[in-house]
């Protein structure tokens, strides 16, 4: 976890306390890039759960990051027709949160420049706030039996999430 | 008792409560889906199973709407490795002594060996999947799609067992005539004569036997792909009768006035160097150039080593089936030579010697003494490979070496030619400490 030194974060005064409106702050290791606003996080989900399978899952959920919050997400429906990894990267995804995923579609999904973070379960709501506090690699927000955060980086880079808990200090 | 039986069959089976969370999971079910009892035990079933089916017809749901088993439905689960493991699903409702509903069982078998032998024969019919890991096929595979939709004429080089008839029959089933046949005829095998009435057909009368007309490969290719191997093979008086049929798209039949029209679209294949065959004045220069439209070249396996390990183990899945062997791998000092050796005859040639391999294995692994003694000339010196990922890495190096070889240790050529940056290939000397002459580009 990277400390975040002198950039503080508050809530919004006019916002009404929810897991999904905290502040979110990513960070990028070895840079001074604080933190990416516009960020756009997919989540396949399915009945306000992480969809079971990615290459089968029907709705996505796009989460944007705007002023240091992560706004209420929208809900997409996959185009049959379409190839998945094409349709998140026409709505500029750049992360997305799933459960399964085959080998296959991961790679396609990175070839278009989307990290992603697989294997999650968990109600959406708890996989966000698991992100907004950097825990996802903890084992109550994987499948059974993932032992290890399953992660993905773009291009190399690696991208950590920074909790409010450290932005405060 | 229920508990013995469960665990000593060969079928994953599950149970789950009415809240869907596991209440029982067997060892054939931790075998198929590589998750322990004690992680699925109270979790809920779509985590654990993660099936394609899960959200969108579970058969489960199915049932326990309804009170119905279903029977072999047929899906896939992705394992945590992110492989796609093909299953069938049956289910059942469980019930108590009373009658009443305690949750649902569902039974499932993997049919990874089954899914195998029909993925084979599709590649067989040339609607199997055509992938590879190595990077100097990786551009041939980012344009197959553009040039399956395309009506373009396609030249396919490589030398022979590369695989060209597969990636032309690939081509063919990813095009818009995939519905239309694909005809293959091979040039190099015909007399002049012969191979005229085989693409052309002949009238009843054109010559002594003739006691009918006879459709030649182009009008029952029509509409679809005509694959003619060996062209450079064909001798010039057919090349001009060829060269006709590809500017002017039609023919006349042997013995026939009629001149016909035809719709196929040509991919060819030839293992020599067609352009050499022109500068030789053995092939015509128009016809190459009328053939050269799109050009693929397959590059032989000795180039391609990263697939040796994965084209292995399907050969040895497909030899397995077919012999009704349960053959599980190769040892380390099978997998070494096997990835030591060149491999002049390409793919074809590996298909032989892993067949052989399987018919004279008589235990679970191929040892050495399984394989033809030619390939133990080019055994690795190197030390024992005790795996898979030792074993790629060996074939990326020996990759690298060869076509740095080859190419004169122009790095900028062989980062071109293996389909990688050129940094990558900056990064791969290093690491495998590929030492490199002093005069380099």
């Amino acid at each position: 976890m990277q400390q975040i030194g002198s950039v503080i974060l508050y809530l919004s005064k006019n916002t009404e306390y929810s897991p999904l409106n905290r502040p979110i702050l990513f960070l990028k290791i070895g840079t001074d890039r604080a933190y990416i606003t516009g960020m756009k996080i997919a989540v396949t989900t399915w009945n306000d759960r992480i969809a079971p399978v990615y290459d089968a899952s029907k709705t996505v959920t796009v989460y944007v990051i705007e002023n240091r919050m992560v706004t209420a997400g929208d809900c997409f429906a996959f185009p049959s027709a379409t190839n998945r990894a094409a349709f998140l990267a026409s709505c500029g995804i750049d992360i997305l949160l799933c459960g399964a995923i085959s080998t296959a579609s991961c790679e396609e999904l990175k070839r278009r420049n989307i990290e992603v973070h697989s294997f999650l379960a968990g109600s959406t709501a708890d996989i966000i706030i698991g992100l907004r506090e950097g825990r996802l690699s903890e084992r109550c927000f994987l499948m059974p039996g993932c032992r290890c955060r399953r992660r993905r980086c773009r291009k190399g880079s690696e991208y950590t999430v920074a909790t409010s808990t450290d932005a405060d200090k | 008792m229920n508990d013995i039986i469960l665990e000593s069959i060969s079928d994953g089976v599950f149970t789950v409560n009415l809240n869907w969370e596991i209440t029982s999971f067997n060892r054939a079910a931790e075998k198929i889906t590589g998750i322990k009892r004690a992680d699925a035990m109270g979790k809920p079933c779509c985590e654990v199973f993660k099936s394609n089916m899960c959200e969108n017809e579970c058969p489960l749901r199915k049932t326990m709407r309804n009170g119905k088993p279903v029977i072999n439905a047929e899906g896939y689960i992705i394992t945590l490795a992110g492989h796609t493991v093909p299953v069938s699903v049956s289910t059942a409702l469980l019930k108590d002594t009373k009658g009443k509903i305690l949750g649902g069982a569902e039974t499932f078998r993997d049919l990874s060996e089954i899914e195998e032998l029909r993925n084979e024969l599709k590649i067989k019919s040339g609607q199997g999947k055509f992938s590879s890991s190595s990077p100097s096929m990786k551009k041939i595979l980012e344009i197959l799609p553009v040039i399956a939709d395309s009506p373009s004429t396609v030249l396919i080089k490589g030398e022979t067992g590369t695989g060209k008839e597969v990636l032309a029959r690939y081509i063919h089933t990813q095009s818009g005539r995939a519905k239309k046949q694909f005809i293959a005829i091979n040039c190099g095998a015909l007399p002049d004569t012969l191979l005229e009435s085989e693409l052309f057909g002949y009238k009843k009368g054109a010559f002594t036997g003739a006691d009918k007309d006879k459709l030649g490969r182009f009008a029952l290719a029509e509409g679809g792909t005509l694959f003619l191997d060996e062209i450079g093979d064909i001798t010039p008086a057919m090349q001009v009768k060829l060269l006709r049929v590809l500017q002017e798209r039609e023919y006349e039949p042997l013995g026939s006035i009629q001149t016909l029209k035809t719709n196929v679209r040509i991919i060819c294949a030839s293992n020599k160097n067609l352009k050499d065959l022109v500068r030789q004045g053995l092939f015509r220069q128009d016809l190459y150039f009328r053939i050269n439209i799109v050009a693929l070249e397959l590059p032989p396996l000795r180039f391609r080593r990263e697939d040796i390990p994965n084209l292995s183990e399907r050969f040895l899945q497909k030899y397995n089936l077919l012999m009704g062997k349960s053959i599980n791998g190769f040892s380390p000092d099978a997998y070494k030579i096997i990835s030591a050796y060149s491999w002049p005859g390409n793919i074809r040639e590996l298909e032989n010697v892993i067949e052989r391999a399987v018919l004279l294995c008589r235990e679970k692994t191929i040892k050495p003494e399984c394989l033809p003694s030619d390939l133990f000339g080019a055994a690795l010196p190197e030390k024992d490979i005790s795996g898979i990922r030792e074993t790629k890495q060996d074939a990326e190096k020996q990759s690298i070496v060869s076509v740095m070889e080859n190419n004169g240790y122009d790095r900028i050529k062989t980062a071109e030619i293996l389909g990688i940056d050129k940094a990558t290939l900056y990064r791969k000397i290093k690491k495998y400490g590929i030492t490199l002459p002093g005069k380099i580009k």
